[in-house]
């Protein structure tokens, strides 16, 4: 059984032989929004998940003039091919994917394993700076079939299936993000009441490649019950490790009604009167 | 609570592994990039932790500690098998 889509991941056997290609756009998108500087893949460029894909008015994407505008200062138009990679097993890296794919970007693929994959391997770093010739990006209108948004998710509740994918410490209240980062926290912890609580660490090998098909179809269809041809929306604390479960079911396992809710908990576990479950119980 | 320490090989820091926290639920909770010093830190909480290093070259370490609530651990994962031994 072969992914929905198998031709959006590249090994990193294969961005290796490219390296030099001028048909080569990689893309860097990290948490860590330094690790681009102190050393890349050569010929990648970076895109700042905080100061480039967020807009500074709003709590928001950014407009499409803006999207348009970062993309093409990169060097990118609308038919670029782009392979995204980042730190985190791509958790922001498949963020920019759903990002992209949510202004209509047809050719975007991910390194498969990210940037940890491509370091424990030993393989070629650079602070040598990219050159890039800007070029006129035309995005589409937004996608908003991929994107879940609160009030949905408030009205859906107990309807649509939803899938928390932050860790099981997380899912229970006992910790308010990720452990490697400080637990400070104004917004309550807990989860969607009915959300089921599959990490999307599940999804992926240790290092950072995704699951086999047979393996994702098991854990998602198969044991989590998911209906391919349903819908499911998948959350986690700020939209990241959501849009690397969004890719794994609607990419690779072709769930296109598939969801990302990426307000996520620090919109939801901030509202005012939503109802909250606390505990390991859906 | 602090969960701090270092990824030692042959007494000396390694930068560039990667470690991650398997919390008391048996799944992953968070993982970091090892800096020049070999340092990481993660915050958990009161309960028994996986620490999981794997170094460059792929080789991989493993550690488990049990924390009491406020309290702050320092561990070393050292990487016995020199790289070519």
């Amino acid at each position: 059984m072969p992914y929905a889509r198998p031709e959006i991941l590249v090994s990193t056997d294969d961005v290796a032989a490219r390296l030099g290609d001028p048909q080569l756009h990689l893309v860097e998108v990290d948490e860590d929004t330094t690790a681009y500087e102190k050393g890349h893949v050569p010929g990648a460029v970076a895109i700042n998940w905080r100061d480039e894909l967020q807009s500074k008015t709003s709590r928001d994407v950014v407009e499409k003039a803006g999207f348009e505008e970062l993309l093409g200062s990169r060097g990118i138009d609308e038919n670029t091919e782009i392979i995204l990679y980042g730190g985190n097993n791509n958790w922001f890296a498949a963020y920019a994917y759903w990002y992209l794919k949510y202004y209509g970007h047809e050719n975007v693929k991910l390194m498969n394993g990210g940037r940890k994959k491509w370091e424990l391997e030993q393989r070629p770093l650079t602070t040598d700076a990219t050159a890039v010739t800007p070029r006129t990006y035309r995005a589409k209108d937004p996608d908003a079939a991929i994107r879940a948004t609160r009030d949905e998710v408030i009205a859906q509740t107990g309807r649509t299936p939803m899938i928390d994918v932050r860790s099981p410490e997380e899912y229970a209240g006992a910790l308010a993000a990720p452990a490697h980062l400080p637990q400070e926290a104004a917004q309550r912890t807990g989860h969607v009441p009915g959300a089921a609580n599959i990490p999307w660490s599940r999804a992926a090998n240790e290092d950072g490649t995704f699951r086999t098909p047979e393996e994702l179809r098991a854990l998602y269809i198969e044991q989590a019950g998911l209906n391919p041809d349903g819908p499911a929306i998948a959350y986690c604390r700020i939209g990241e490790r959501s849009s690397h479960t969004w890719v794994v079911l609607h990419e690779l396992l072709g769930l296109a009604q598939a969801k990302n809710y990426d307000g996520s908990w620090t919109e939801y576990g901030s509202l005012v009167g939503v109802p909250i479950k606390s505990g390991s119980e859906r | 609570m602090r969960l701090h320490g270092r990824v030692l090989r042959a007494g000396l820091p390694v930068e560039g592994a990667y470690v991650r926290l398997i919390g008391p639920s048996g799944d992953f909770t968070a993982e970091v990039r090892t800096d020049e010093s070999g340092r990481f830190l993660f915050y958990p909480f009161a309960g028994t932790w996986v620490l999981r290093g794997v170094l460059p070259g792929g080789h991989s370490l493993q550690h488990t500690v049990s924390l009491t609530e406020g309290q702050t651990m320092d561990i070393q994962l050292v990487d016995e098998d020199l790289p070519g031994a």
